[in-house]
């Protein structure tokens, strides 16, 4: 299993080509992994792609990414879109493409079903050491690309979001009231980029990121990971820990250093305690923080 | 498919030698190029893929 840095799921089968029966059984293979994948939680399928004490998938995706603007929460928010809908990348992985499965593709992309085919031919030189790999894709042209955002998010967008995922209007308008009261709170607001839903953040001075917000599904969103490049940031991190353990009773993973963990939340009945919490942790006697 | 390589300095290109991927352990050697190289199945704006080997049970 692989993903991109968009938070897009990648399904990789490999398979030599000498291989009849097993070229014919990965067709079928394919959609059945994708089945299991679906509907599984952004904690499971991390928990598949690291080893638990070892970086977390955001940290590892972004040992390979140069992209200033990524952000945790829109890959956070791709993979779980990914895992709801079971819209993944299914790819065969084979030495030698021939034309029995080129055309099983070729059947299944005009039938709209994505399945690409990775060819990997590879070259040495026994005397330099030199070696070659070739890569050629097929099936890759009857796959949508994923759209590009075309405009930024904002309260007026993420509403109309939230309501077409089928939020309330009473939890819409709780969620306003956390997005209205955090500048009150001396935060900035940041907005996520993502298209499959949007979300905001609530970023202090002292925070190199957005440090807590919502998602359009109604999510209170922590971002944990983000906190621990100064004394500052740890300190409020441990607080904003407790505040959320404590508080509001969520279940905070044990090594939510790293994590950027989102909860369902009654924002309804906790709007008030959360922000009079969040108050009461940013006025704490840490001068760098208040 | 046919890969020829020559020294910039030297006249004659050689073919390379295809790598068999055949044997027991053919796929595996298949998986650990992918897992060692995120830029083999990149995306469509040339963003790498981050593998993990985990296999779903």
């Amino acid at each position: 299993m692989g993903v991109d840095a968009d938070g897009t799921i990648v399904m990789v089968e490999c398979k030599l080509e000498a291989n009849r029966e097993a070229r014919r059984m990965v067709v079928g293979q394919m959609p059945e992994y994708a089945g299991q994948l679906r509907g599984r939680s952004y904690e499971e399928f991390e928990e598949m792609m690291t080893d638990g004490p070892g970086p977390s998938l955001v940290e590892i995706v972004r040992q390979h990414i140069s992209d200033e603007q990524w952000s945790e929460v829109d890959f956070r928010a791709g993979v779980e879109h990914g895992l709801g809908s079971g819209e993944f990348r299914l790819v065969i992985a084979i030495n030698g493409m021939n034309d029995e499965l080129k055309g099983i593709v070729e059947y299944l992309s005009e039938r709209r079903v994505r399945l690409e085919t990775l060819e990997l031919q590879r070259f040495w030189d026994e005397n330099s050491g030199i070696e070659v790999l070739v890569p050629e894709m097929y099936g890759l042209a009857g796959r949508p690309s994923r759209p590009r955002p075309t405009e930024i998010w904002n309260w007026e967008r993420f509403e109309r979001d939230a309501t077409h995922k089928g939020l309330g209007s009473d939890q819409i308008k709780a969620i306003k009231e956390f997005h209205e009261s955090l500048p009150k709170l001396g935060a900035e607001i940041k907005w996520g980029t993502g298209t499959g839903s949007g979300w905001f953040g609530a970023k202090w001075p002292f925070s190199s990121a957005s440090v807590v917000g919502a998602n359009s599904y109604g999510k209170l969103l922590f971002s944990f990971g983000s906190l621990g490049k100064s004394d500052a940031e740890k300190a409020f991190r441990e607080r904003l820990r407790e505040l959320a353990a404590h508080k509001l009773g969520l279940p905070i993973p044990a090594n939510y250093e790293k994590k950027y963990p989102s909860f369902d939340f009654d924002w309804r009945e906790k709007t008030g305690l959360l922000l009079e919490s969040l108050k009461a942790i940013l006025s704490a006697e840490t001068p760098s923080v208040a | 498919m046919k890969i020829l390589l020559r020294h910039s300095s030297k006249g004659a290109f050689h073919k390379l030698d295809p790598f068999e991927f055949g044997g027991p352990e053919g796929e595996k050697k298949l998986q650990d190029l992918l897992e060692n190289s995120p830029d083999l199945l990149a995306t469509e704006g040339g963003k790498p893929v981050v593998f993990s080997g985990r296999m779903l049970p």
